[in-house]
């Protein structure tokens, strides 16, 4: 998709058009992927970027910045949330193929990009929980994806899923709590 | 119930509770737990482990960063430990990084929260590639760089344990060849940096630790900008206010582009701290402005009397341990002593305000040190005869770039048009040659007494002015030589002039040409340059007719040895062209320009440069006279072929295509078309030159008028600034050029009904003008007329009309009866009388200026057809229908005459 198209959908977004949105989702995938590719295969996996930093990027390698407004900006970020993550489970699965095993300890997983590279396992359960939580409530999954696959604070998930941060910070501690207990017990 | 039971309805229930409880705590929040869980045991279970597993924490903890931007525990893989430091740009914090068996102590810098927009992390993520390339052991290394989960940039360094610079060195008592020495290493860091095009920007004491092993490490490259930067974007160009301003350079407080001599600058700052315990200017006066004028405008006194006044003498070894017994005045004095001298004079060269003046890098900078150290003689010093002439070269070649033109518009009417730029645009090629002479000349002095005086301690500042007088003095002892003697006072004449010095410069022209008159015979050609020289003086200080006199003298002499159509005669009529819209001959100017067109043509073919630079001027002439179709035709012509025969980047073209921008800009229908030309021509000088060339003048200028008129004032006034900072920069404040951008300035914001400003602007600038060019100056009586006319904006309609009036004196005493003027001058009183009621004398004033102007220019002149205006207004407020409505066609252009 050439680069003016890219830029007039988001323009279209920022003025509410989810569809240009949908259109634009293909491009944009495209070009996170290739970057968390990028990003995974890195020798030293803590000098990487964080997972805004990838979308930031992507964001950036596909519009002309100043052209789109914060708005437009949130929803992008709340559709690369979910890429994110289904690109991250992915490497995660294959690392684990690769691995066999791998750490069993539970540390926090502070950079979801580290926790694929080397942790995959626990990314893996993670991802297993969230399932289940969808179940109970898609938002509280979004908000995590959010949160814990983009990376992003409490604001920006607030303007991506069209909700106020309040929700966003109840939600996101419940539904913490539920991860929390689903993988430690 | 099993968790596995859990319904989407369920999982609500059970949440609401779960935050209720969230809400207290201990006992309180197990009463709470029990009152609403009677009956469902589940719910109490679950809600209870929930609330365990919100406590315990687990795998899924905030992102990285933390949600809370206040006070973030982790950026990135770094666990923060304390803030260590608080910059411009954001706060630095010891951070950790723990890996597989060592953990890493980084200095971790988090950019603020609001600089945080993509735009400044694009181009940090750009910096941070260059910092990575940076090693050097007297540079913190840069370890890693991101962004945080909340988008914050953030840089990791190299974590130094040292100590300040300044506390260093006093706490160890170094001696002055100690303190050097660590100077000369920050020097070595800088200079690698700089071979990496990596410009610090905020050198100060508190950015250099020196390790205990006794090196000194730079930190904070983190505003580091890349030389090589070349992003159209002004923003990424210029520096902001992210520097120190007790250790920034001036051109970094007046927001231009940074380059090596801007370390060059902060590195004379860290060395006058170092050497006297103090800065070289105290720069804590309030806002922004105030700082930038402190540091643009005070000089710094010598290190040596700073020290020599002895309050805080820093505790510098070999004057204070050693002399325990004498007293502190002692002290002071044999500090003094030392610093004196040599080290004066390589501090205060690292601090000249204009980076021009400054050592050219830091290897130089460093090398004068060294020499001091080895008891070399300093090059600073030992070239400082040298160093000054090739400063007034320097100075001189760009007065001639574009200053020449500037101030040449300037004696021409602050209401400065096109034409009086395009007859500039003569002048330089005129000025160039008289460069050529005087650079001759100047080498002829220095070869003549160059070695004659090198004693001079004060080798920092001496301004051209100076040594115009020094050459002065020599000339006095060429009497034996009269004819060089001539040709030195030439060059001072001229460069004195493009000083706005334009009574100095008579009296020298005028004695060149007595010289030449004494020692040639009166037809040589010698002599008629000289009296063109001095006609311009005299066009300057506004004796126009004197002027004429003594240009057709010196058009006979050369039509006589040189023939009617050679291209030497066309110098003198050119010169003479240019002098005609001064005594309001208009048609004259027109004629003359067509007679210089064609003797070059002639002479030179049709594709010649000095050929469209006639064409330029027939064209600016023709606008001059209202015919603004001949005007374009002529000047689309000069374009054509300069494009043709230049290339399309080449600053003549830019020049041409400034002048049609012009022209088609003062019509309203073709004004975007006309910007639109502007606009390619700067961008093209600005290729050429860099953004902050005063050869971009001409073009920025025009622009600005553009701006103003279709109203985007705040682009025209940022232009108008900008132009300002350039020329105090290059000519300082007194300079006529310099007090024109002012009124400009002025009239963008009276434009913009800001009056109490332009008012205060116009009232300095007035002043200024007085002092510069006499009080009975046309151009001093047009500084009044916008005075008047901002005080008038604002309702004070007498104190105005006072001015106005005084004004309209001047004019009539020192112009010719039918100069424009005069009937510009009178049409703005008239508007006040009309304000005040009175309109018989507004009728008077009124048609005694249409009636000239009509005599004198095109039906179709814009002047004319606005005095018409305001006389149909009278016409229709005293009640005379008839002729309001004649003269209200008159003025809109469309009624036969």
């Amino acid at each position: 998709m050439p680069e003016a198209d890219i830029t007039q959908m988001l323009l279209e977004l920022s003025g509410g058009n989810r569809e240009a949105m949908d259109r634009l989702l293909p491009a944009i995938y495209e070009q996170l992927r290739g970057m968390a590719r990028r990003e995974l295969r890195r020798e030293r996996p803590g000098h990487t970027l964080t997972p805004t930093g990838l979308v930031h990027e992507a964001y950036l390698k596909l519009v002309q910045l100043e052209r789109v407004d914060w708005r437009g900006r949130a929803h992008f970020f709340g559709a690369c949330a979910q890429e994110m993550r289904r690109v991250l489970i992915s490497h995660a699965r294959k690392k684990k193929a690769d691995k066999r095993g791998g750490g069993v300890s539970p540390v926090t997983l502070d950079n979801v990009l580290v926790a694929a590279e080397s942790r995959p396992q626990e990314l893996l359960a993670l991802d297993e929980a969230l399932v289940k939580l969808e179940a109970l409530s898609k938002r509280q999954a979004r908000i995590v994806e959010c949160r814990f696959f983009a990376g992003m604070s409490v604001e920006e998930t607030a303007a991506a899923l069209e909700i106020s941060p309040a929700t966003v910070k109840r939600e996101w501690t419940a539904a913490r709590a539920w991860l929390n207990r689903e993988l430690t017990t | 119930m099993s968790r596995d039971a859990l319904t989407p309805a369920r999982w609500a229930q059970v949440l609401e509770v779960f935050h209720e409880a969230l809400t207290r705590e201990g006992p309180e929040r197990t009463q709470f737990l029990t009152a609403t869980s009677a009956g469902d045991p589940d719910l109490a279970r679950e809600v209870r482990s929930l609330l365990d597993a919100h406590e315990r924490g687990g795998p899924v903890g905030e992102p990285a960063a933390g949600a809370d931007p206040v006070l973030p525990q982790w950026v990135g893989p770094y666990r923060l430990i304390r803030e260590i430091g608080q910059g411009g740009m954001g706060t630095v914090y010891l951070a950790t990084r723990e890996g597989e068996g060592f953990t890493q102590t980084v200095a971790l810098k988090l950019l603020r929260a609001d600089s945080a927009d993509a735009r400044t992390a694009a181009r940090l993520a750009a910096e941070r590639r260059i910092l990575a390339r940076l090693e050097h052991p007297g540079i913190a290394r840069f370890v890693d760089g991101g962004t945080t989960g909340t988008g914050q940039p953030y840089v990791a360094m190299e974590y130094v344990e040292g100590t300040p610079l300044l506390e260093y060195c006093n706490r160890r008592r170094l001696g002055v060849r100690e303190r050097l020495e660590l100077a000369l290493q920050v020097c070595d860091a800088v200079q690698y940096a700089h071979g990496q095009l990596v410009v610090h920007r905020d050198l100060k004491p508190a950015n250099i630790q020196v390790t205990v092993d006794g090196r000194p490490k730079l930190l904070d490259f983190g505003v580091a900008k890349l030389l090589d930067d070349s992003a159209p974007d002004a923003q990424l160009t210029h520096t902001g206010l992210w520097a120190t301003p007790s250790y920034a350079s001036p051109e970094q407080m007046q927001q231009q582009p940074v380059s090596v001599l801007t370390d060059v600058y902060a590195l004379g700052v860290v060395l006058y701290e170092l050497l006297t315990g103090r800065l070289p200017y105290r720069v804590d006066a309030g806002s922004i402005a105030d700082m930038a004028r402190v540091v643009c405008e005070v000089i710094p006194e010598r290190p040596s009397v700073v020290v020599a006044r002895g309050q805080d003498e820093p505790p510098i070894a070999g004057f204070t341990s050693e002399m325990e017994t004498t007293g502190r005045r002692s002290r002071s004095r044999a500090l003094a002593r030392r610093l004196s001298g040599d080290l004066d004079t390589i501090v205060l060269k690292a601090l000249a305000k204009e980076p021009g003046r400054r050592y050219g890098s830091v290897e130089q900078l460093a090398e004068d040190v060294r020499r001091h150290l080895d008891g070399r003689p300093v090059l600073a010093r030992r070239d400082s005869i040298g160093y000054r002439t090739s400063k007034f070269v320097r100075r001189h070649r760009l007065a001639v770039g574009a200053v020449a033109l500037l101030a040449v518009s300037l004696v021409a009417g602050v209401a400065a048009t096109a034409w009086q730029a395009s007859v500039a645009a003569r002048e330089r090629d005129r000025a160039q040659d008289a460069l050529r002479r005087s650079e001759e000349v100047t080498a002829f002095l220095i070869d003549l007494f160059g070695a004659a005086n090198t004693a001079e301690s004060e080798t920092d500042t001496l301004a051209a002015r100076a040594i115009l007088r020094r050459g002065l003095d020599r000339v006095e002892q060429l009497d034996e030589l009269p004819l060089v003697q001539a040709s030195m006072l030439d060059a001072l004449g001229l460069a004195l002039i493009q000083l706005g010095q334009f009574e100095g410069s008579r009296e020298l022209l005028g004695r060149s040409l007595a010289l030449r008159e004494r020692e040639l015979s009166a037809d040589d050609p010698d002599v008629a340059l000289s009296l063109r020289y001095m006609a311009r003086a005299l066009r300057y200080l506004g004796e126009y007719h004197r002027a004429d006199t003594l240009l057709r003298q010196a058009l006979a002499i050369d039509e006589a040895a040189f023939g009617p159509d050679d291209p030497r005669v066309a110098e003198t009529l050119a010169e003479l062209a240019f002098l005609m819209p001064y005594l309001a001959r208009i048609d004259e100017t027109v004629q003359l320009y067509r007679q210089v067109l064609d003797i070059r043509r002639r002479a030179f073919g049709p594709d010649h440069p000095s050929v469209t630079a006639a064409m330029i001027t027939v064209g600016l002439a023709l606008r001059r006279k209202g015919d603004w179709s001949g005007a374009e035709a002529m000047l689309s012509d000069a374009v054509a072929v300069r494009r043709r025969t230049l290339g399309p980047e080449h600053p003549q073209v830019a020049q041409a295509l400034i002048y049609l921008g012009q022209l088609l800009s003062a019509t309203e229908a073709r004004r975007d078309e006309g910007e639109r030309l502007l606009r390619e021509a700067t961008a093209i000088l600005e290729r050429l030159y860099g953004p902050n060339d005063l050869r971009l003048n001409h073009g920025l200028s025009a622009l600005a008028d553009v701006l103003t008129a279709r109203g985007a004032f705040q682009e025209a006034e940022r232009l108008r600034r900008r132009l300002l900072a350039m020329h105090l920069e290059v000519l300082g404040p007194d300079h006529p050029s310099t007090i024109l951008t002012r009124e400009y300035l002025a009239g963008v914001l009276a434009d913009e009904g800001r009056y109490a400003e332009a008012e205060a602007i116009r009232r300095t600038t007035l002043a200024q003008l007085q002092r510069a060019m006499g009080p009975r100056h046309t151009v001093t009586a047009g500084s009044m007329v916008e005075l008047a006319r901002v005080i008038a904006a604002q309702g004070r309609r007498a104190e105005a009309e006072r001015l106005m009036r005084e004004a309209l004196a001047i004019r009539e005493a020192v112009l010719e009866p039918r100069h424009n003027h005069i009937s510009l001058t009178r049409v703005e009183l008239a508007r006040l009388r009309m304000a005040a009621g009175d309109y018989v004398e507004a009728e008077s004033l009124l048609t005694r200026a249409v009636a000239t102007m009509t005599a004198t220019s095109e039906p179709m002149h814009p002047d004319l057809r606005m005095a018409e205006g305001v006389l149909a207004e009278l016409y229709a407020a005293t009640g005379r229908a008839a002729e309001a409505a004649r003269y209200r066609t008159l003025a809109a252009g469309s009624a036969p005459r």
